[in-house]
C-alpha cells in the first residue's frame, strides 16, 4: 500500500491544458552510484584471504601492494634498483624503530611506489608514462552494462544482460577487476566509501522527467540530472528518505537532455552530459563529463528506479580523479590499487574521443549505475552556484596543480616535476625513501612522525624489530 | 501538602516577610521550564546557560499551566534547581560577566556593603518580581559579606547570595498576592502580582524594568495605568512567545515527546519530525491568530501552513527553499483542514503503528470542545478493536463491533465520528485512501449533523459554538492558572470577542484590562493557614 | 633531507624539456626493417661506437614500437631467434591467467654480432645461450649490430603472450630515453 501510494506521489501533475496534454513531473534523488561493474563471482563469497574469483575476473579482484610480494615484483620492474634495495623496501628494515610496522611498511612502501620511472628523478604518478607496466588484468566476461554508444556491434563489446549487443564500456574491461571498485551489490571499499560519503552529505545528484503526455509513455519528454546543493536526508531505517525537495542548480554540473518514454522506460537522446562525479572527499567533488553520453531510467515497482548514464570519458579526468583522491602511493597503498597498471590499462582500451593529432583516443567508454529514490526536484528561488568549502580550498589546489602537470605530461610525453603545492609532496621523505632507495633509520613519512620520540624513548631499546 | 513542604525546606516565612498586613498569598504556581529559562535569559542574558533537569508537570483540567500550582517540589527537584542556581551564580559572578553587574567592589578581597546592596537589590527585584523587604535584602548581604571575610574573595560572597536568591520560592514559585478589593468581600491581586501575571500570559517571561516600575508606582492598579501596560505588551512582538506558550499548552503539544513510530511501516517518521510539526501548528496558530489577526474559528477549516523540508516529506508536497519555514496553502483536493489535518495532531493522538479513532475523538472533543471522556471501565476487551487481522478489516469496522456495548457506547458515540473523520490521514499524518486493503469510509454523524472527512469535521467545529467557547475558556484558566474564581463575570470579555470575529487580540485585552480578570475568592481555610503558618 | 634539496634534485631532472620529445634521426644505415612476410620484419640497428647493451637495445625497441605504429598495427610480438642448442636461458611461458601487461621489457631480447677492432667476422651472442655478455670488453667492439624479427599485429593484445609488446606503450616510455647509436 506505502509502495503503490508513494508512486502515486511522484507523479505531480502540475497543470491541465486538456485532456490529452497535462504537464507532468517525476523527480529522484542518486541514492547510490557506483561504475556498471558487473561482478561475475558469487554474491555470497565469503571475505577473508580470497579475492572472489568470477566471470569477470577468473583470478579474483586484482590486489596490489598488500604484501611484500607483490611490493617486490613492483620495483622488479624498476631497472635503477639493485635486488637488495628492492628486498629491503618490500620488507622495510625496520630495525630499532618503534612505531607500528604497519606505519613502517606502509609509508615506505608508498613512498617507494612513487618512484618508479626509468630515472630516480622521476614520479611515478605524475608521469605514469615513465614506468613499465606493472599489469592490471582485465575483465574477461562477455557481458556488461552499459549503451551501444557508436551504434556499432565490435569483437570487444559486451552484451547485456538483456541481451543488446554492442554494448560500449570498456572502462569496465580495463578496471572491472580493480579491487576496491569490485565486488556483489555494490560490496566494493570505494564504492561504499564514496556511497557513504554522499549518503552522508557530500554531495547530492537529482533526476527530474518531465513531459506533456502520459508519465508512460512520451515521446517528447526531457530528463534534467545535475548537482543538488540540499544534502540528503535518511529515514528512520537508514536508507535514503522518499519524497524530499532539493533544489537542482543550472551549475556546470547539470544536463537537460531530450528523452522518450516507452512503458516506463525513459531513454535520452545521446549528447554531452556533465553531473557530478563520484567523490569521497570534498575535493574530488567535480563534473563528470561523458561525450556521446546517454541516460536511461528504468522505474521499479516500489517506486523507486534504476538509472543508467553512459558516455565517453577523457581517460586523463579518469586516471587523475582515482589516482589523486589522496597522494597517488597513499591511495596506491591504502586501496592496493597500482596506478600506473590502471594507467596502461585505460589507454589500451580507450575507444573514443580520436584525437587525429596523435592519432590515439582519448576518451573510454564508460557506464555508471544510479539508484534513485523518489524526490521533489525544485528550482532554486534565486540562482545558485555550487557551494565550495573554504576549508578544502587548499586540497583543492593541491588536486588542480597535480592534475595539471599529470595532464601536461601525459600530453607531452616529457616528464613533469612535482609541482609546488601538490599532494605528491605531502611527505618530503617519501622521497628521500623513494629516491634514495632504503628507508633511513628514524624516518618512517608522516604519519610516522607523530609518534614523537618521546615515545621512543619510552619504549626503550629493547623494542628492537627484526 | 505541597505548601507545607516547601516552606519546610525554605524556612517558612519567607514569602509571608514583604506582605503587608491586609493581603494573603492566594495562589503559588512551580515556574515552567519554559518560563525558568526565559526569566534566567532575560534577567541574566542569553549568554547564561541552564544546566539541568525540570521536573515533569501533569495536565488539569486541559492545561499543564493549572497544574502548576498543585506541584510541589520534590527533593530531587530541589536539589537540581539547587545545583542550577550556584551553576548560574557561578556564571554571573565569573570574571567575564562582572562588567554587566551595576557595580564593582573598591577592593576585590573585601565585602562592600554599598556594592553588594545594590547588585543584590537589583537582582532580588528581578528574580523576585517584587523588591526585597529590608529583612530580605540584609540577610543576604549578611551572608554575602560573612562568605566573603571566609574567603577574602569578594564575588565568591557575592555568588553564595545570588545562589540563595535563585532557590528561593520567591523566585521558583510565582506567588500571586491579593488585597481586599473595593467592597471589602472580595479579593483582588495587588500590583507585583498583576504585573508578574501579564507578563507571564502574554510574554511568557518574567516582569520587564517598566512593568516592575508601573507596579511599584501603583497604576497596575488602576485601570488606566493597567490598560497602558496591556497595550504595551500586546504591542511588542514577544507576544508570540506568550501565545505559543499557550497554544502549546491547550492543543497538549507538549505530550509529542513522548510519541514514537514504528519505523518498519513509517520510516519516513525520522528525527526532528516531531518538533517540526510541533513547530508547524504552533506556527499556523500564531500567524493566523496574531499576525493576520484572524478569526480563531478559521484553524479548524484553513489550507494555509508553514513548513520546514522535513514535513514537506510527510505532507508529500514540494518544498520551496525560500527559507527554513515557508508558508504554503494546501490544494482544495487535497483533503486537509487546519489544524486539525495537522502532522501533529494526527500523529499525537494515534497509537505507533496504525491510527486510533478513538484517540482522536477523545482529545479533539477535550481540545476543542472542553469536553472531556473518562477513562474507559476496566471490564472492556480490547481485542476486537486490535486485531488488524480479524475478519473486520478497517477500524471503522471493529470499532463499531465494539460500540455496541452500551457502556462503551456513550462515550464512543461521541469521539468516534470525531476520530473516524479522519480515517483518510494515516498514524504519520500522512493521507491515504485504503485502510488494511478496503477503501476508507470517512464519514460521520454527531448531533443528527452529517459529514464527510476532515474537511467536514473542520467546517463542522469552526461552526460549532462550543469551540470558540473552550479557547475562551482555556485561554481565562491559562491566565488565572488555578486561581479560585470570584466572580463568573466573563460575559463582556466574551462578547467582546464575538464581537470582533473571534479575534485572539480582542479575547485577550479585554480579559487582561477586566478588573474581574484580577479579582480571588478567599483561598480555603486550609491552604490559607498554611500560607501563612 | 630538506625540501629544497628535493626541488634542486627535481630541477635538474632532464625534465626541463619545453619541446615534445624527439628521436634523432639515425644516420644512414643504422636502422634497417626488412619485410620478410605480410606483418613480418626483420628490424637491425648497426653501429661502430658501442654505447651500452640496454640502450641500443632500447633503441631497437622503440623502432620496433615505431614500425607497428606506422603499419598501422597495435602491438607486435617478437619472435625469439634461438638457433640450436641456445636452451640455457628457457622459453617465456605463457601466462594465460595471469596480469594484464602492456609489454614485458624483461622479454624484449634481441641477438648481436659485432666485430672486435681488427676482426675480420662477426661474432654472434645470443641472450639464450647463457654466455656472458659478450666474451670481450664491449669497448673494443668496431662494428655491432642488434636485431630482431617482429610481427605486427592489429586488434586486442593477447594477454597471455609474454612476447607482445603494444606499441604505443612502449614508445611512450622509450620516447626520451633513446638515440640512435653511431
Amino acid at each position: 500500500m506505502l509502495q503503490s501510494t508513494l508512486k502515486v506521489c511522484c507523479v505531480t501533475l502540475l497543470a491541465v491544458a486538456g485532456a490529452e496534454a497535462a504537464r507532468w513531473e517525476k523527480g529522484y534523488v542518486v541514492a547510490f552510484y557506483d561504475p556498471a561493474y558487473r561482478f561475475g563471482g558469487r554474491a555470497d563469497y565469503s571475505r577473508g584471504t580470497d579475492i572472489e574469483p568470477g566471470v569477470d575476473c577468473p583470478r579474483g579482484s586484482t590486489v596490489h601492494f598488500a604484501v611484500p610480494q607483490q611490493v617486490a615484483q613492483s620495483l622488479s620492474l624498476v631497472r635503477w634498483r639493485s635486488p637488495k634495495e628492492v628486498e629491503e623496501l618490500a620488507n622495510p628494515p625496520a630495525t630499532g624503530l618503534t612505531r607500528d610496522p604497519a606505519g613502517v611498511y606502509f609509508h615506505t612502501w608508498r613512498a617507494a611506489s612513487a618512484f618508479r620511472g626509468w630515472n630516480r628523478e622521476i614520479e611515478t604518478y605524475i608521469n605514469p608514462f615513465a614506468a613499465e607496466d606493472p599489469g592490471q588484468p582485465q575483465v574477461t566476461s562477455r557481458i556488461g552494462e552499459g549503451f551501444n554508444l557508436d551504434g556499432k556491434v565490435k569483437p570487444g563489446d559486451f552484451v547485456s544482460p538483456d541481451g543488446e549487443k554492442g554494448i560500449d564500456n570498456q572502462l569496465y574491461r580495463a578496471w572491472g577487476c580493480d579491487a576496491p571498485w569490485r565486488g556483489a551489490n555494490g560490496n566494493g571499499t570505494l564504492v561504499l566509501r564514496s556511497n557513504d560519503k554522499m549518503v552522508e552529505g557530500l554531495y547530492t545528484i537529482v533526476v527530474r522527467i518531465s513531459g506533456n503526455k502520459d508519465p508512460m509513455n512520451d515521446d517528447e519528454a526531457t530528463l534534467e540530472i545535475g548537482y543538488s546543493p540540499d544534502q540528503i536526508v535518511k529515514d528512520a531505517r537508514g536508507n535514503v528518505g522518499a519524497d524530499y525537495s532539493y533544489r537542482l542548480l543550472h551549475s556546470e554540473q547539470y544536463t537537460k537532455l531530450k528523452a522518450r518514454i516507452k512503458d516506463g522506460v525513459v531513454e535520452t537522446e545521446q549528447a554531452d552530459i556533465h553531473m557530478p562525479q563520484i567523490a569521497w572527499f570534498e575535493n574530488q567533488t567535480r563534473d563528470a563529463f561523458f561525450r556521446q553520453g546517454k541516460i536511461r531510467v528504468a522505474p521499479n515497482a516500489d517506486g523507486t528506479a534504476a538509472g543508467l548514464v553512459g558516455g565517453y570519458r577523457d581517460f586523463r579526468d579518469l586516471y587523475t580523479q582515482n589516482a589523486f583522491a589522496q597522494s597517488g602511493g597513499v591511495q596506491g597503498v591504502r586501496e592496493h590499487e597500482d596506478h600506473v597498471a590502471l594507467y596502461y590499462a585505460l589507454r589500451r582500451n580507450a575507444d573514443g574521443m580520436y584525437n587525429p593529432k596523435t592519432g590515439r583516443y582519448d576518451g573510454i567508454s564508460s557506464a555508471y549505475r544510479l539508484k534513485l529514490v523518489p524526490a521533489f526536484v525544485v528550482e532554486p528561488d534565486k540562482p545558485m552556484d555550487i557551494p565550495s568549502r573554504i576549508s578544502e580550498a587548499r586540497r583543492r589546489q593541491a588536486f588542480d596543480v597535480t592534475a595539471a602537470a599529470t595532464i601536461k605530461a601525459v600530453d607531452t610525453l616529457i616528464p613533469q616535476p612535482v609541482p609546488a603545492g601538490s599532494g605528491e609532496l605531502t611527505a618530503t621523505d617519501g622521497i628521500e625513501i623513494g629516491v634514495g632507495g632504503v628507508p633511513i633509520r628514524g624516518r618512517g613519512g608522516r604519519g610516522a612522525r607523530a609518534t614523537s620520540s618521546t615515545e621512543e624513548k619510552a619504549k626503550g631499546p629493547s623494542d628492537e624489530r627484526r | 501538602m505541597a505548601l507545607s513542604v516547601m516552606l519546610g525546606i525554605f524556612g517558612g516565612t519567607v514569602a509571608v516577610d514583604a506582605l503587608a498586613a491586609d493581603s494573603q498569598v492566594v495562589n503559588l504556581r512551580r515556574l515552567t521550564e519554559k518560563e525558568y529559562r526565559n526569566s534566567i535569559a532575560d534577567i541574566f542574558g542569553k549568554e547564561i546557560e541552564v544546566r539541568g533537569t525540570f521536573e515533569p508537570t501533569k495536565r488539569t483540567n486541559g492545561l499543564a499551566a493549572v497544574s502548576t500550582s498543585f506541584l510541589s517540589v520534590t527533593p530531587v527537584g530541589f536539589e537540581s534547581f539547587s545545583k542550577m542556581a550556584s551553576d548560574i551564580a557561578a556564571q554571573v559572578t565569573a570574571e567575564s560577566y562582572r562588567a554587566k553587574l551595576p557595580c564593582a567592589p573598591k577592593n576585590l578581597k573585601a565585602h562592600d556593603e554599598a556594592c553588594s546592596s545594590k547588585i543584590l537589590a537589583h537582582y532580588g527585584l528581578l528574580l523576585f518580581r517584587r523588591p526585597l523587604s529590608g529583612a530580605e535584602l540584609d540577610n543576604r548581604v549578611g551572608l554575602a559579606r560573612r562568605i566573603t571575610e571566609q574567603s577574602g574573595d569578594f564575588y565568591a560572597g557575592l555568588r553564595s547570595s545570588l545562589s540563595m536568591l535563585l532557590q528561593l520560592p520567591d523566585f521558583l514559585f510565582r506567588s500571586e498576592v491579593a488585597v481586599p478589593a473595593g467592597d471589602g468581600k472580595q479579593l483582588t491581586l495587588d500590583s507585583y502580582s498583576r504585573a508578574t501575571l501579564l507578563s507571564f500570559l502574554l510574554w511568557n517571561t518574567t516582569p520587564d524594568l517598566e512593568l516592575l516600575r508601573a507596579a511599584q508606582s501603583g497604576e497596575m492598579n488602576t485601570p488606566a495605568g493597567l490598560t497602558k501596560q496591556v497595550d504595551r505588551l500586546m504591542a511588542s512582538p514577544r507576544l508570540v512567545a506568550g501565545m505559543r506558550a499557550f497554544f502549546e499548552d491547550m492543543l497538549q503539544l507538549d505530550t509529542f515527546d513522548t510519541v514514537s513510530k514504528d519505523s518498519l511501516l513509517y520510516p519516513k517518521w525520522g528525527s526532528g519530525m516531531a518538533e517540526s510539526a510541533r513547530e508547524e501548528t504552533l506556527r499556523t496558530v500564531t500567524g493566523l491568530a496574531l499576525q493576520d489577526n484572524g478569526d480563531i474559528r478559521d484553524l479548524m477549516t484553513t489550507r494555509q501552513t508553514y513548513l520546514d523540508r522535513k514535513l514537506a516529506v510527510l505532507y508529500r508536497v514540494p518544498f520551496a527553499f525560500t527559507g527554513d519555514w515557508v508558508k504554503y496553502e494546501f490544494p482544495a483536493d487535497s483533503g486537509r483542514s487546519g489544524i486539525l489535518t495537522q502532522i501533529s495532531m494526527l500523529s499525537m493522538f494515534s497509537h505507533p503503528g496504525r491510527t486510533s479513532p478513538t484517540k482522536r475523538g477523545v482529545a479533539l472533543a477535550d481540545i476543542f470542545l472542553c469536553l472531556p471522556t473518562p477513562d474507559p471501565p476496566n471490564d472492556v476487551d480490547f481485542a476486537e478493536v486490535n486485531d488488524s487481522n480479524s475478519r473486520l478489516k478497517t477500524l471503522r469496522q471493529r470499532l463499531m463491533a465494539h460500540a455496541n456495548n452500551k457502556v462503551c457506547a456513550a462515550c464512543h458515540d461521541r469521539s468516534d465520528p470525531l476520530g473516524l473523520s479522519l480515517e483518510a490521514f494515516d498514524t504519520i499524518g500522512g493521507y491515504r485512501t485504503m485502510d488494511n486493503g478496503e477503501p476508507i469510509d470517512a464519514s460521520a454523524t454527531i448531533q443528527g449533523r452529517s459529514f464527510i472527512g476532515a474537511q467536514g469535521l473542520g467546517q463542522y467545529l469552526h461552526d460549532s459554538p462550543r469551540y470558540p467557547a473552550c479557547v475562551a475558556r482555556r485561554l481565562h484558566s491559562y491566565g488565572r492558572s488555578g486561581r479560585r474564581w470570584a466572580s463568573e463575570d466573563f460575559a463582556d470579555t466574551y462578547k467582546a470577542f464575538q464581537d470582533s470575529g473571534f479575534r485572539l487580540r480582542a479575547l485577550l485585552r479585554g480579559m487582561a484590562v477586566s478588573e474581574s480578570f484580577y479579582s480571588s475568592a478567599p483561598p480555603a481555610e486550609a491552604e490559607k493557614k498554611v500560607a501563612l503558618k | 633531507m630538506k625540501l629544497g634539496i628535493v626541488f634542486g634534485i627535481l630541477g635538474c631532472l632532464a625534465l626541463a624539456q619545453e619541446h615534445p620529445p624527439m628521436v634523432p634521426p639515425a644516420g644512414p644505415g643504422v636502422f634497417t626493417a626488412k619485410p620478410l612476410g605480410r606483418d613480418t620484419f626483420k628490424l637491425i640497428v648497426a653501429g661502430h661506437v658501442f654505447t651500452s647493451r640496454p640502450e641500443i637495445e632500447r633503441y631497437l625497441a622503440y623502432r620496433a614500437a615505431r614500425l607497428t605504429v606506422d603499419k598501422g598495427g597495435q602491438w607486435f610480438t617478437l619472435k625469439e631467434d634461438r638457433a640450436a642448442g641456445e636452451t640455457a636461458v628457457p622459453v617465456p611461458v605463457r601466462d594465460p591467467a595471469g596480469a594484464r601487461y602492456s609489454f614485458r621489457m624483461n622479454y624484449f631480447r634481441p641477438v648481436w654480432r659485432y666485430k672486435l677492432t681488427g676482426a675480420a667476422e662477426w661474432t654472434r651472442w645470443s641472450p639464450f645461450s647463457g654466455a656472458p655478455f659478450p666474451a670481450a670488453d664491449p669497448k673494443t667492439m668496431s662494428d655491432f649490430e642488434v636485431s630482431a624479427e617482429i610481427v605486427v599485429r592489429k586488434g586486442p593484445m593477447d594477454d597471455a603472450d609474454p612476447l607482445a609488446f603494444e606499441a604505443w606503450a612502449v614508445s611512450d616510455l622509450l620516447v626520451n630515453q633513446v638515440s640512435p647509436p653511431k
